[in-house]
């Protein structure tokens, strides 16, 4: 007995100092999103899923009641801080740790609303909500001819893939970067003579308040209709926004993010991306009526 | 010695597994303060000549009003390694050209070993009751004054040197938890060995100071909670507490602790309820007050309040908040230490980081003076408007 203690002792040892060397190499992966959100919730739940044997992933809830608490918000950003990778799903959880973060590498699945400032960072990577394949397969005709996109600073990797998927769809594209507030006038209304339709990218410098009061009431003026990038910004007025299958980002996202890992960079290709077709465009049904367009079921869904 | 050699490298080899992965920690440094407008708060107090000259009390009525900040805090918080984070908080009270009153509200480690394990080790916020843990920092709770038996004489937040350790376990319709702790506890009036209150000390008769940074005498003190939460997938809590220590520098005498609780959140009421009885045995300061070294206190707290409609695009919460706490000597004796307080107001939300309210408080405190065959008693009414900042 006391012979094979021994020899079991240095097996003991050199498995205690693999299950070290496998800890020590498993990275640590934080999933935040939206507490109540059901859709974050399956989105979160496949990413978790396709993660879980490269990863160890872990959970924590964004709620608005929580991140008032200055308690709670200390605590949750000191962990999110130590995790090697953020996978934040919504508007408000990316906007949270892309304002709090300042060196762990964030990936983004779901988003509509940012600032581009934000995502200038090259640790930041993501997906974006709104699909332009299915903006371009789905649109009217007349708009492929100089169709308009405003956008900030910070949105071109997104701006480059929506070109792309616009030569793809034989879409002709005008673009205008709109660096500060005081620059939207000028840019929106030369774009409004150049294009048939205006995408605007969702920087809240553009859709929020005033801004987009604005370009709404452009939009009317010129009759040049508007897609927006959420929700929100459709009920002002805009004609529809792209919505992304939960299923389609979460696997497009699983794919990027297992990149991320294995590489050990903050830098894929492309590092803001869009997901692929298959979602949904949202309408607003009384802006559509205004501009003569005829809703194509089952793709165009009238917003509730 | 052959079986030694190999124990002594198996020693080794599990020092060496349950040595942390480095890793770089951020300090997140996060606050709130409490700004507060006496709109005019009223006092009378009443007492006997002997009473008012022994404990140092004017009689009379006093009006004050006028702004302070009741609190600034700053918490700071960081992830030492996975699953292990330091947690502290720092208040400055009482500011005016300088700091009177810094306090090191709690400064712990806190382990998650396991998803539904916890233990923390440091200045820990006792686990008693609910109020203590989730309802102290004025941006926890609607109201602008704690219920004053538990913040002004128990002393809230309850926090103590030792540590703990809690396990829930998750189950359908409800979780179970249970927490246990070793903390120094509390002892005697500051610069007594045999007082645990002192009417004839200034600020004595609060047990708040009576938790010192050292234990002061050889015995820690122990205590449990445990509670159902979640009950029915619901935010309905209820729970039971317990505490235990020998507060005299002799280690001789006791003070036990138990409380319950329940906390409902529902169809947009919010209700808190807790019960608390206290039991000191061998309290040489306090017999010249109720008459006997040993006295109970027993007494309780019920908070509600209602999320109304919003009213400008602003949520308000209304609330009402109604106290009662009675001491007595343990020896069947007439004498009673009152306290009762009856508060109303209203919380509006301005944004997610300030709040503004305002409370109408009023309160009757009566302590007796058995040594001098005395009594006093307070009258207080007044107004506070709070303005509570989280940054």
């Amino acid at each position: 007995m006391t012979r094979a203690i021994g020899p079991l002792f240095r097996v003991c040892l050199l498995l205690f100092l693999a299950c070290r060397a496998q800890a020590a190499g498993t990275p640590t992966v934080v999933v935040f999103l939206e507490q109540d959100d059901e859709r974050s919730q399956r989105i979160g739940g496949i990413v978790q899923s396709r993660l879980k044997e490269k990863a160890d992933v872990r959970w924590f809830p964004y709620s608005t009641e929580n991140m008032s608490n200055p308690i709670y918000r200390g605590r949750l950003i000191a962990s999110l801080s130590h995790a090697q990778l953020v996978v934040a799903i919504g508007d408000n959880p990316t906007g949270l740790v892309l304002g709090e973060l300042d060196e762990t590498p964030v990936y983004f699945i779901g988003v509509s609303l940012i600032s581009g400032t934000l995502m200038q960072s090259p640790r930041i990577s993501g997906l974006m909500n709104y699909s332009a394949d299915d903006v371009f397969a789905n649109m009217p005709k007349a708009w492929s001819r100089g169709f308009g996109i405003l956008y900030t600073p910070g949105y071109e990797p997104v701006v480059d893939s929506i070109k792309a998927a616009a030569r793809l769809a034989g879409v002709t594209i005008h673009e205008r970067r709109v660096a500060q507030r005081g620059a939207l006038p000028q840019s929106a209304e030369s774009l409004m003579e150049d294009s048939p339709a205006i995408w605007v990218l969702g920087d809240p410098l553009l859709v929020r308040e005033a801004s987009f009061e604005f370009l709404i009431e452009r939009s009317l003026a010129e009759r040049v209709p508007l897609v927006s990038p959420s929700a929100s910004a459709t009920r002002q007025g805009a004609v529809f926004h792209s919505q992304a299958k939960a299923e389609d980002l979460a696997a497009r996202a699983s794919k990027n993010i297992l990149a991320l890992l294995k590489t050990g960079t903050t830098d894929p290709r492309p590092r803001i991306d869009l997901p692929p077709s298959g979602g949904l465009l949202l309408y607003h049904q009384a802006a559509a009526q205004r501009f003569g367009l005829a809703p194509k079921p089952p793709t165009w869904v009238k917003l509730q | 010695m052959r079986t030694s050699s190999v124990w002594r490298k198996t020693a080794a080899a599990a020092l060496l597994a349950a040595l942390p992965v480095a890793a770089s920690a951020k300090i997140v440094f996060t606050g709130y303060g409490d700004l507060r407008y006496n709109t005019g708060l009223r006092q009378e107090v009443t007492a006997a000549p002997a009473t008012a000259a022994a404990i140092g009390a004017q009689t009379g009525s006093l009006i004050s009003r006028g702004f302070s900040a009741d609190a600034i805090g700053l918490f700071a918080a960081t992830e030492v390694q996975e699953n292990l984070q330091f947690l502290t908080d720092i208040t400055f009270r009482r500011i005016g050209t300088q700091v009177n009153q810094l306090s090191l509200q709690y400064a712990y480690l806190h382990w998650t070993p396991l998803a539904n394990t916890a233990f923390n080790a440091g200045k820990l916020t006792l686990p008693f009751g609910y109020y203590n843990e989730n309802r102290f920092y004025s941006f926890q709770r609607t109201t602008i004054i704690a219920p004053v038996f538990a913040s002004g004489i128990l002393g809230l937040p309850i926090a103590d040197w030792g540590v703990s350790g809690s396990q829930q376990l998750p189950l359908k319709g409800v979780t179970p938890e249970l927490t246990a702790y070793v903390v120094n506890g509390y002892g005697s009036v500051p610069g007594t060995k045999t007082s645990m209150r002192s009417a004839a000390l200034p600020g004595g008769l609060a047990l708040a100071n009576n938790i010192g940074a050292t234990d002061n005498n050889n015995k820690p003190s122990v205590g449990t909670r445990l509670r159902l939460k979640e009950i029915g997938g619901a935010p309905v809590e209820v729970g039971a507490s317990y505490y235990y220590g020998l507060w005299d520098s002799s280690a001789l005498e006791p003070m036990t602790m138990v409380g319950s609780h329940a906390h409902a959140s529902a169809y947009k009421f919010d209700v808190i309820a807790e019960i608390l009885h206290l039991n000191v045995r061998g309290d040489q300061g306090f017999v010249r007050s109720i008459g006997d070294t040993s006295w109970s206190s027993t007494g309780g707290f019920v908070v509600l309040a209602y999320q109304a409609p919003p009213v400008l695009g602003k949520a308000i919460t209304p609330y009402l908040q109604g106290e009662y706490f009675r001491s007595k000597p343990n020896n069947g004796d007439a004498e009673r230490e009152t306290m009762r307080t009856l508060t109303g107001g209203a919380m509006v939300r301005l944004s997610n980081q300030v709040q503004l309210k305002g409370e109408y408080l009023h309160l009757i405190y009566e302590i007796p003076d058995r040594a001098n065959a005395g009594f006093l008693r307070l009258d207080a009414d007044g107004a506070f408007l709070s303005l509570v900042v989280t940054f």
